[in-house]
C-alpha cells in the first residue's frame, strides 16, 4: 500500500513538475496597500501596464520585509521579467535584490531606494529637493523666527532624506530652532507625539510632519491645545485628504506633494523598456510639488 | 509479525492520526499544482520550505506550551529581540560563535521569564505574554531607536542564503531542530511529564512532577526557538528590523493548532505541527502563484485554517 501511494505521488509529481506555464512580464512586490501613496501607485501602474499591453501582478508586503522576501522568491520562481520594489526597508531589501540578480532578473525600485545594492533604476521622489522645500517654506511661514518640532519615522531613509534636508533648510536661518523630533509613524503615535510636544514646548510655532499622517495628526493636536493661531503645520506626501485640509484648515498651511501616479507610470515605462533590452537611466528623480490653499 | 505488515501497520496509525490534516496539505498541494504550472517544481517546494522555516521553528516552541495547556504570545517579539541582540553583538566586534550563543541564552532568558512569571506569580501565561509581548517589542527598538541595524557577519547571514549538500541551510536547521524536539516529546520523560501535565494537572502533581520547573523549562525551550527563528530570519534579511516577527505568533498557534495540538493541553505532535506550518507555508506561496490578490489572500488562509481544524476534529470524532 505505501508503495503504492508513493508511486502514485511520484508519478503525479512527474507529470504535474513537466507541466510548465511562465509567468511573462513585471511583478511588483509593494510595501503596502493600506496608504493613499501606495494605492494611487498601485492604480497607475496596472493602468500603464494595460495601455502597454504587458502583464503585470502585484504583491503586497504588508509592511513585513520577510513577506517581500518570500514575494519576490515566488516571483523569481514564477519567472517574471522585472522585479519592481518598494522596499520595506532600505537596507534590508538587498536580500530579495540579491535573489533577483543571481536569478537573472533585473530590478526597478520605485519611492523608497535600496542603501546597499545596485538596481537597474531607482525611480522616487526627489526628497532632498521636498525637504529643503519644505524648510524653506516653513522658515517663510513664520517670517524666520520661532521654535519647530518634527515628526519622524527614522526606519524610512526617504523619511530621515527628507527630515535631514528639512533641517538643514532650518539650520540657514538662525532665528528658527528645532525643539523637539520625536517618531510617530501612524496616526494615533504622530497625535501622541505632537500632543507630547506642544505640551513640553507650548511655544512651538510649526510643526513638520514627515507625512501626510503626521502633519494631519499634528493638525488635531495643535487644535485640541488652543493654539490654532500660533502654530502652522506642514506635511509630505500630499495625499488628496491633506490637500483638503490645507484648503479647509488654517492650522494645515502646505504640503509637499508627492506624485506616486507619476512614479507608477515611470516604473511600468521603464520596466517595458528593460524587458525590450533598452538601457534606462540609473536614477529617475520625481521632483515634489508645493500645495498651499487654493 | 512480518516487516511489511509492520510497516502497514506503522502507515495506518499515521494516517489515523494525521489523516485530516495531511489530507487538507495534500488537497491544497493539488489545487494549487493545476492551477499554477509553477507550483509543483523541486525549485518552489525548496523555496516554501524556506519560507515556512522561521514559523515552523517558533511553531516547535509554541507546541511545548500549547501542550502544557498555556499560551506564549511574546514570540514574535523575541523573534525581533533575537536579531537584534545578533545585530548588537556584531556592532560591539564580537564572532559569530558567542554572538550565536548569546542571541540563543537571551531567547532562554526571555522565555525564563516567562515561566517564572506564570508559574512562581501563578499569573495566566496569557496575560504574562501579551504583557512580555509589548515589553520585548519595546527592548528591541531601544538600541537604534526604531532603526534597523545592519548585520553584516557572513557566517550569519550564510545561514540564510547558502546551500549544505544541495539544501539550503535554513532548511538542515528546521529538520534537525524537528528532529530535536520530536524525540524530546516522544521518546523522552521530560516529554511524558509535559503530557501528562497538559493532560491532568492534578494527576502530574500527585506523581511528584516538579510542575513549576517543568513550566519554566518549556517557556524557555519555546523563547530558544523563537530566538534560533530570529537568527533565521534576520540571517535571510540581513538586518534586524525591530518589526521582525509581528503577529508571528499567531501564525505559530495556528500551525500548531492545525497540526492537532489542543489548546486545552495534553495532546499534540511535532509532526503535526510541522504539517500544520507547511500548510501555511504553502498557502501563502501557493496564493502568491496563482496570483491571488493580497487581501483575498488574507481572506483564504482564515477560511483554510478554520476547514482545516474541522476536518482534523471530525475526522477525530469519527474514529471515537
Amino acid at each position: 500500500m505505501t508503495f503504492t501511494l508513493k508511486s502514485l505521488i511520484a508519478s503525479a509529481a512527474f507529470t504535474l513538475a513537466a507541466t510548465h506555464a511562465f509567468a511573462d512580464g513585471i511583478g511588483a512586490s509593494l510595501l503596502t496597500q493600506q496608504h493613499p501613496f501606495y494605492i494611487e501607485l498601485a492604480d497607475a501602474m496596472k493602468a500603464e501596464a494595460k495601455d502597454k499591453n504587458v502583464a503585470l501582478e502585484v504583491a503586497i508586503a504588508n509592511q513585513d520585509l520577510n513577506k517581500q522576501l518570500a514575494d519576490v522568491e515566488d516571483f523569481i520562481v514564477k519567472g517574471v521579467d522585472v522585479i519592481v520594489i518598494s522596499p520595506v526597508d532600505s537596507q534590508g531589501v538587498r536580500a530579495a535584490i540579491n535573489k533577483a540578480e543571481k536569478a537573472g532578473i533585473k530590478v526597478i525600485t520605485v519611492d523608497v531606494p535600496a542603501a546597499d545594492a545596485k538596481v537597474t533604476s531607482h525611480i522616487g521622489t526627489d526628497n532632498y529637493t521636498g525637504g529643503v522645500q519644505a524648510g524653506e517654506l516653513m522658515a517663510k511661514l513664520l517670517d524666520n523666527k520661532g521654535k519647530v518640532a518634527i515628526i519622524d519615522y527614522p526606519t524610512v531613509q526617504s523619511v530621515v532624506n527628507r527630515v535631514d534636508c528639512f533641517k538643514k533648510a532650518i539650520g540657514e536661518h538662525k532665528d528658527i530652532e528645532i525643539v523637539a523630533q520625536q517618531t510617530g509613524i501612524t496616526r494615533a503615535e504622530a497625535l501622541a507625539a505632537a500632543q507630547n510636544m506642544l505640551q513640553a514646548n507650548p511655544d512651538i510655532t510649526g510643526i513638520f510632519g514627515f507625512g501626510d499622517d503626521a502633519a494631519l495628526a499634528a493638525a488635531v493636536a495643535v487644535k485640541a491645545a488652543g493654539l490654532d493661531g500660533q502654530v502652522k503645520v506642514i506635511g509630505f506626501d500630499g495625499m488628496e485628504e491633506a490637500r483638503k485640509a490645507v484648503d479647509s484648515n488654517p492650522v494645515m498651511a502646505a504640503v509637499i506633494q508627492q506624485f506616486p501616479d507619476q512614479m507608477g507610470k515611470q516604473a511600468v515605462d521603464t520596466a517595458v523598456k528593460v524587458i525590450a533590452g533598452e538601457t534606462v537611466p540609473e536614477e529617475q528623480p520625481i521632483v515634489p510639488g508645493v500645495y498651499t490653499k487654493k | 509479525m512480518s516487516e511489511q505488515t509492520a510497516s502497514n501497520a506503522a502507515f495506518i496509525k499515521i494516517m489515523k492520526q494525521y489523516g485530516g490534516i495531511f489530507l487538507s496539505l495534500i488537497i491544497l498541494c493539488v489545487i494549487f499544482s493545476l492551477t499554477s504550472g509553477r507550483f509543483l517544481s523541486v525549485a518552489n517546494f525548496t523555496n516554501i520550505l524556506q519560507q515556512v522555516a522561521v514559523i515552523a521553528i517558533a511553531a516547535f516552541g509554541m507546541t511545548w506550551v500549547i501542550l502544557l495547556g498555556e499560551i506564549d504570545l511574546s514570540i514574535g517579539s523575541i523573534i525581533a529581540v533575537a536579531g537584534m541582540v545578533g545585530a548588537q553583538c556584531f556592532a560591539f566586534g564580537l564572532g559569530f560563535a558567542p554572538a550565536l550563543a548569546i542571541t540563543v541564552l537571551a531567547g532562554a532568558l526571555l522565555g525564563f521569564v516567562n515561566g517564572a512569571l506564570t508559574a512562581k506569580l501563578l499569573l495566566p501565561s496569557f496575560i504574562v505574554t501579551v504583557a512580555t509581548m509589548g515589553i520585548y517589542r519595546g527592548l528591541v527598538s531601544l538600541p537604534t531607536n526604531g532603526a534597523p541595524a545592519m548585520i553584516d557577519n557572513e557566517t550569519w547571514t550564510a545561514i540564510g542564503s547558502d546551500s549544505f549538500l544541495g539544501l539550503p541551510i535554513i532548511i538542515w536547521i528546521v529538520v534537525v531542530l524537528f528532529l530535536i524536539n520530536h524525540i524530546l516529546l516522544s521518546k523522552t520523560t521530560f516529554g511524558r511529564r509535559a503530557y501528562l501535565t497538559g493532560g491532568n494537572r492534578e494527576a502530574a502533581v500527585y506523581s511528584g512532577i516538579k510542575v513549576d520547573r517543568l513550566k519554566i523549562s518549556i517557556f524557555m525551550i519555546s523563547g530558544v526557538m523563537a530566538a534560533i527563528s530570529g537568527v533565521l530570519l534576520s540571517s535571510r534579511l540581513f538586518s534586524a528590523q525591530t518589526n521582525a516577527g509581528m503577529s508571528y505568533e499567531l501564525d505559530a498557534i495556528a500551525a500548531a493548532v492545525l497540526g492537532g495540538t489542543s489548546l486545552a493541553g495534553g495532546v499534540g505532535t511535532m509532526v503535526g505541527t510541522l504539517i500544520g506550518a507547511l500548510i501555511i507555508g504553502v498557502m501563502n506561496n501557493g496564493m502568491n502563484m496563482m496570483s491571488v490578490p493580497y487581501f483575498y489572500q488574507l481572506i483564504v488562509k482564515g477560511l483554510v485554517i478554520l476547514i482545516a481544524v474541522w476536518l482534523d476534529v471530525r475526522s477525530k470524532r469519527a474514529k471515537a
